[in-house]
């Protein structure tokens, strides 16, 4: 039987991707694992304490890292490498070479949070892990970029997508943002709180310009592929696109204000915040007034299900971003745990949801084989459940934690009292956000590594047949 | 749009432009900030014999920076006494008056930080908390304040039942211990005694009225 060029496409990326999907499924489980211990530790302070390994400080940084960099790099190299060469209509080449690079970039990670949990982390936000291990992550990035341009580069088609913009465009910028930060922070040392400006901005950046560009763009890939209808008002795609690129990495440093550095870098921090109220609005009405032509199908076709929660707790959460960027609002929610909703909101509600989403939407074309619907249904509601409770009850507790905060009048026990439900409810909500996972990590590996007994069966069957 | 190093090339442009304003442009606005004196003469020269602020943390203190941010204390605390119009920590009694760039200058490690679990520490050496208060806190938190959510460090700590040289009184599950802070417990200890926001400096004085402590 003659493949058709897609499968052939497919057939391509299948071993790199399948490496890519399962590291990051492993980085998710350990980030989920982290995560619950961390959020444990803040409801029993005494839990698993006597060893310095589980401090709270190490395992909420290491978790941090496990995910944007663990599920978040590897999972954004096995989707734009499938997105790209399936626009590009080209088939991946140098596979060995993916593979080789991405062992590296795990290996990095693996010896980057030991390395954290012994003592020995950097401190800057997201570029925590040791000196050394920084090199090996940003070539083994290089040289997964590099065939990933190089497919890029080999397109039949040659006008370019909104889904190509923004995934070419982070891959791009994480390693500019690295070398900014890196010689920033490392080589030309600034003094003082320069440093605090800058590691504010690369940390907050890795969030706005890697993980959510890629995560729009699989958006921009999905909905308009499986609907097959054209985006609505997809003249609108390209402003947003460069309004993203244009104020994100103005708008980060809003979270110093009031702080010791010069007025003027939280002030044009708030005032570009409040200008990504038009990116999100495009982005929102392209997503959104396609996806709900055909609702149906939507919700029918269950990897949809997933992008469209996560478009839509983008567009929600954003817009709170913004209320909470105001300094009036500030002034009580910047250093209260309102920071632990936006963080988890992007990583877990936003990035996650539409990931999840795409690698269903992929494998069976990948694999030919598919995950049960069963399973996924109770991935999709658990993962909704979880996200719903962490999200509410950081954005609730965040409220009251810094509302009280204000009243000089309580002392500080009392505040974090009053708190104390809402990290009780986190940590349910890491329970059932790690068991939803582990279900679809555990499918996930079913699929894409065989079973070594399973091979019989087949023989049996086929022959019985 | 369509050619990639074209589309590379602004790509990178929205990035550098953003770190030329706050890499390139924030340090040369104070990259090169001094210590200097409470205030200045009228010619905004620093007065002769006028004692310098901010002073250099001692080498112990140094030290003990390192420790606490290999511990990951920053991930809760900040180090920051934001202005008044934009926070209420002066009121709260979390600093004397605000912080300002040139608190930082002379520290290896800046840890801001931007949560707020527990309070604030710019100025924790100027509260009236004794050297072993702090010991007995890091080694249990929760013996000394009910309800604390802070992480206890007992790994930092020699525990002994029997009261000696050197070891200071502690509790655990109402029994009371004796406890022998180690070389890193006693470089913690030291750098957050060192931590005292408590010079008036030209650009930033004292907040006159206090209201609580």
């Amino acid at each position: 039987m003659k493949k058709t060029p897609e499968q052939q496409i497919d057939q391509s990326a299948k071993f790199a991707f399948s490496f890519f999907v399962a590291s990051a499924g492993l980085w998710l489980l350990a980030a989920a694992l982290l995560a619950y211990i961390a959020s444990a530790k803040l409801t029993d302070p005494l839990f698993l304490s006597s060893w310095e390994f589980f401090t709270y400080g190490k395992i909420k940084i290491s978790q941090a890292n496990a995910f944007v960099y663990g599920w978040g790099g590897n999972s954004i190299f096995a989707v734009s490498l499938w997105i790209i060469a399936r626009l590009s209509q080209s088939a991946v080449r140098g596979s060995i070479l993916l593979i080789t690079a991405g062992a590296v970039w795990n290996l990095a990670i693996t010896a980057g949070l030991l390395g954290i949990l012994d003592g020995h982390m950097l401190g800057h936000e997201l570029l925590e892990m040791p000196k050394e291990v920084w090199p090996a992550l940003f070539v083994s990035y290089l040289v997964i970029a590099f065939i990933i341009f190089v497919i890029f580069r080999s397109r039949r088609q040659k006008v370019t997508i909104a889904p190509q913009w923004f995934i070419i465009a982070a891959l791009i910028w994480f390693p500019c943002l690295f070398l900014f930060a890196w010689n920033g922070l490392e080589i030309n040392e600034g003094r003082g709180t320069l440093q605090s400006i800058l590691s504010m901005w690369f940390g907050q950046n890795i969030i706005w310009l890697w993980l959510t560009p890629v995560a729009l763009g699989c958006a921009y890939y999905i909905i308009p592929s499986v609907l097959n209808r054209p985006i609505d008002k997809y003249y609108l795609a390209i402003f947003g696109f460069w309004c993203i690129s244009a104020l994100a990495p103005w708008s980060v440093v809003h979270h110093l204000e009031g702080g010791p550095v010069p007025m003027w870098v939280p002030a044009i921090g708030t005032v570009m915040s409040i200008a990504m109220v038009f990116p999100i609005a495009v982005a929102s009405t392209n997503f959104h007034s396609t996806a709900f032509q055909d609702i149906s199908r939507v919700w029918n076709y269950l990897p949809l299900r997933f992008v469209i929660f996560g478009t839509l707790s983008y567009t929600i959460s954003s817009y709170i971003g913004v209320i909470f960027s105001l300094p009036a609002v500030a002034k009580l929610t910047q250093f209260s745990i309102i920071n632990e909703f936006h963080f988890n909101q992007r990583v877990y509600g936003f990035f996650s949801m539409i990931i999840f989403g795409v690698v269903y939407h992929i494998l069976p074309q990948v694999t030919g084989k598919e995950i049960g619907t069963a399973a996924k249904n109770f991935h999709f509601w658990t993962s909704a459940l979880g996200v719903f409770g962490l999200l509410l009850a950081y954005l609730i507790g965040g409220l009251t934690h810094g509302v009280l905060a204000q009243q000089p009048s309580l002392g500080w026990v009392t505040v974090i009292e009053s708190v104390k439900p809402y990290f009780l409810i986190t940590e349910y909500a890491f329970l059932i956000l790690g068991f939803s996972q582990l279900v679809f990590v555990l499918n996930l590996w079913k699929v894409l590594v065989p079973n070594p007994f399973s091979c019989c069966e087949d023989d049996i069957e086929q022959k019985t047949a | 749009m369509n050619n990639i190093f074209k589309f590379s090339f602004f790509i990178f442009l929205t990035l550098a432009f953003a770190w030329l304003a706050f890499v390139v442009g924030a340090k040369n606005q104070y990259g090169d900030l001094e210590p200097t004196a409470e205030s200045l003469e009228e010619d905004g020269s620093i007065p002769i014999d006028a004692e310098l602020y901010p002073k250099s943390l001692p080498g112990i203190a140094q030290q003990g920076a390192k420790d606490y941010l290999s511990l990951g204390c920053v991930t809760c605390h900040t180090q920051q006494v934001r202005a008044e119009k934009s926070g209420f920590d002066v009121e709260r009694g979390w600093g004397k008056r605000p912080s300002v760039p040139r608190d930082y200058i002379l520290q290896n490690e800046v840890l801001l930080g931007h949560n707020r679990v527990g309070p604030d520490l710019a100025n924790i050496g100027l509260r009236e908390y004794s050297t072993e208060w702090l010991h007995q806190h890091l080694f249990m938190p929760q013996t000394l304040v009910d309800g604390s959510i802070c992480q206890p460090s007992p790994f930092l700590y020699d525990v002994s039942d029997e009261p000696s040289e050197g070891y200071i009184e502690s509790k655990s599950d109402d029994k009371t211990i004796f406890i022998k802070p180690s070389f890193r417990a006693n470089r913690l200890v030291a750098y957050l005694e060192s931590l005292k926001q408590d010079y008036e400096l030209p650009e930033s004085h004292l907040v006159k009225q206090m209201t609580k402590t």
